[in-house]
């Protein structure tokens, strides 16, 4: 066996093991993954911020940053995820409005700290309550906490996205869904990594033939789905006018049904993927067209 | 090279009033004279007692920089906006404009606008607000250490709708020491092309700290160093062999614009300012400056929170 464990797959196979130490969790190893992140160790740590600071997404290190963007966030419904909510969420707090200068970004830091924040807070809500429920309901139930969070913010939802889908930010605001989607997994109690998940790259001449085909191509298609749930769900929010949001919860249960139907084909598995990243370079591409078509049609 | 030696022998002939008249060692392409020979033997004297400082290339006393400077504005004040869009062939306009907009100051914000000067900074400050927000109580206080500079200010000012309203006032005072002005009294500190004729830099930004209320923005344009070489020799070419030589030409006064083309190969590099930034207490977002162009000149920011 150890002649066939390359020298790549051992390190990373050091690397994994040392965060299973670090972190005491139900998965005893994960797939080696391109965003680097803990869950389980934001769950035992509760300064949170600390740890994050190695981390691809730029949250903030001084308190006084959260601070003014929470505060500003009571202005968004107003005017919207920008620099002036970001100088009245200052002002709200005594400092005066050029401190907006501390996110030289502007709104965008607004959003990203705003995504941030639900999903801990997300992740922190749910961790006692997913007892007793099967797989798909402990989706749905994540997926509706995190919708809720959303809601006070529906109205300016479609600007939000249309700045993420800006070539700027594009990266970012992917790497947001993708930790989102991650973590709901997470709760849900995903064992799809349970398998041993050494990769050969040597002697491998199709090297996609051999990624899709092994167990860990579950862990991918699974969190790209529902990528693609989340995502399309929450556009639908953003234009729905049903009392209490029922048609969003409606939407979201017929795409659940979708997945569950469609996603043990295992044939089509590389169209399937190619469709799922396709699909969300195109959701984001959505929201750019909503908020232009609201744009060109105000409502009352 | 032969027009700017053609001008230095005819300069006595050209400029009678604004001659530097300060005992130090002015360099041109002129040969020195006996009289100037004399002098620096006594200046000599002069810096085995005291610490001394750059003024261009050269070093003189701490306490002789002031008054050097000063001698220098005093000479190109009135002169001095017309310089500065042919040096900069208008560029300095984008730069002053780009600088404000980055500051983005909201409605009633309170702006002391150091070594402010003929009020380029201040007036589009006003300008700003008024446009963007409808604003009218937005303040700034337009501080210099040079009586003609803030002169010729003022004047610039009586010509817009900001005269005699509270939203300009008008202040001398020196950046190292502003006694005149409270702690935690001002919402943005602002010093445009400033700081590298203070004499003491760490105690300007000490200043600048204190009179700053919490939250508050201290952000500071001035000329960088250019990294790209190419850039770097041409832009070098262009100070020294065309700066002067315009300061003859159109002011009358080759010693001041070279001093300031001096002045900027002797300020410290955007990283080290950054460092004396951060070492006075400041808190420096991201990498602490952004180069305007390609470093020709940058603007620093701090906050302190």
């Amino acid at each position: 066996m150890e002649g066939l464990i390359g020298r790549s797959s051992k390190i990373m196979l050091q690397r994994i093991q040392t965060k299973s130490i670090i972190k005491p969790n139900l998965l005893n190893l994960r797939p080696h993954r391109s965003f680097s992140y803990s869950v389980s160790a934001k769950l035992i740590n509760s300064n949170v911020e600390s740890n994050e600071q190695k981390e691809t997404s730029r949250i903030p290190l001084n308190l006084v940053h959260s601070e003014i963007l929470r505060a500003s966030l009571s202005f968004v419904p107003k005017y919207g995820w920008s620099v002036e909510s970001l100088s009245h969420g200052a002002n709200s707090l005594g400092y005066p409005s050029v401190s907006h200068g501390l996110f030289p970004r502007g709104g965008v830091e607004l959003i990203e700290w705003f995504l941030e924040d639900s999903r801990r807070k997300m992740v922190n809500e749910l961790i006692d309550k997913m007892d007793g429920l099967k797989i798909h309901q402990k989706i749905r139930l994540a997926c509706i906490t995190r919708l809720n969070y959303t809601k006070p913010y529906v109205k300016k939802w479609s600007e939000a996205l249309a700045i993420m889908a800006q070539p700027n930010n594009v990266q970012t605001s992917i790497e947001h869904l993708a930790k989102l989607v991650d973590d709901m997994w997470y709760l849900a109690g995903d064992k799809s990594a349970d398998v041993s998940n050494i990769i050969m790259y040597r002697d491998v001449q199709n090297i996609m033939d051999t990624f899709l085909n092994i167990p860990m191509m579950n862990w991918y298609t699974k969190r790209g789905s529902l990528a693609v749930i989340y995502s399309s769900t929450e556009l639908y929010m953003t234009q729905d006018i049903s009392p209490d949001y029922t048609g969003t919860f409606q939407f979201l249960d017929h795409r659940l049904q979708d997945i569950a139907t469609f996603g043990r084909v295992v044939g089509e598995i590389d169209t399937f993927v190619g469709f799922v990243t396709k699909s969300l370079v195109g959701v984001l591409a959505s929201g750019l067209e909503i908020l232009i078509n609201k744009v060109a049609t105000p409502e009352l | 090279m032969l027009i700017p030696i053609g001008i230095g022998l005819l300069r006595p002939l050209i400029s009678s009033k604004s001659r530097l008249t300060y005992s130090g060692i002015f360099r041109g392409f002129a040969s020195s004279t006996s009289q100037r020979t004399s002098d620096r033997q006594s200046i000599k004297k002069d810096d085995e007692k005291e610490a001394e400082t750059n003024f261009g290339f050269k070093y003189v006393p701490e306490s002789m920089k002031e008054k050097l400077v000063g001698q220098v504005f005093t000479n190109v004040a009135s002169k001095y906006d017309v310089m500065n869009d042919a040096m900069s062939l208008g560029i300095h306009r984008l730069w002053k404009d780009y600088f404000i907009r980055t500051m983005a100051p909201g409605p009633g914000t309170k702006l002391l606008d150091v070594a402010g000067g003929t009020g380029d900074i201040a007036m589009g400050f006003l300008n700003y607000c008024k446009e963007i927000h409808g604003d009218t109580s937005a303040q700034v206080t337009l501080l210099d250490i040079n009586p003609k500079m803030l002169d010729v200010g003022r004047e610039r000012f009586n010509k817009t709708p900001y005269n005699q309203t509270s939203q300009i006032q008008f202040e001398i005072g020196n950046a190292e020491n502003l006694s005149t002005i409270s702690s935690n009294s001002f919402d943005v500190y602002t010093i445009a092309f400033g700081i590298r004729n203070c004499t003491h830099i760490d105690r300007v930004l000490s200043e600048a700290y204190r009179v700053l209320r919490p939250g508050g923005r201290f952000m500071c344009l001035e000329f960088g160093k250019v990294q790209n070489p190419i850039i770097s020799s041409i832009y070098n070419l262009y100070s020294f062999q065309i700066i002067p030589v315009l300061g003859q030409v159109i002011a009358a006064d080759r010693d001041s614009y070279q001093y300031l083309v001096e002045s900027i190969q002797r300020f410290p590099s955007q990283d080290k300012f950054t460092e004396m930034i951060k070492d006075t207490g400041f808190t420096v977002i991201d990498k602490g400056w952004e180069d305007l162009t390609f470093g020709i000149s940058a603007i620093h920011s701090g906050f302190k929170l």
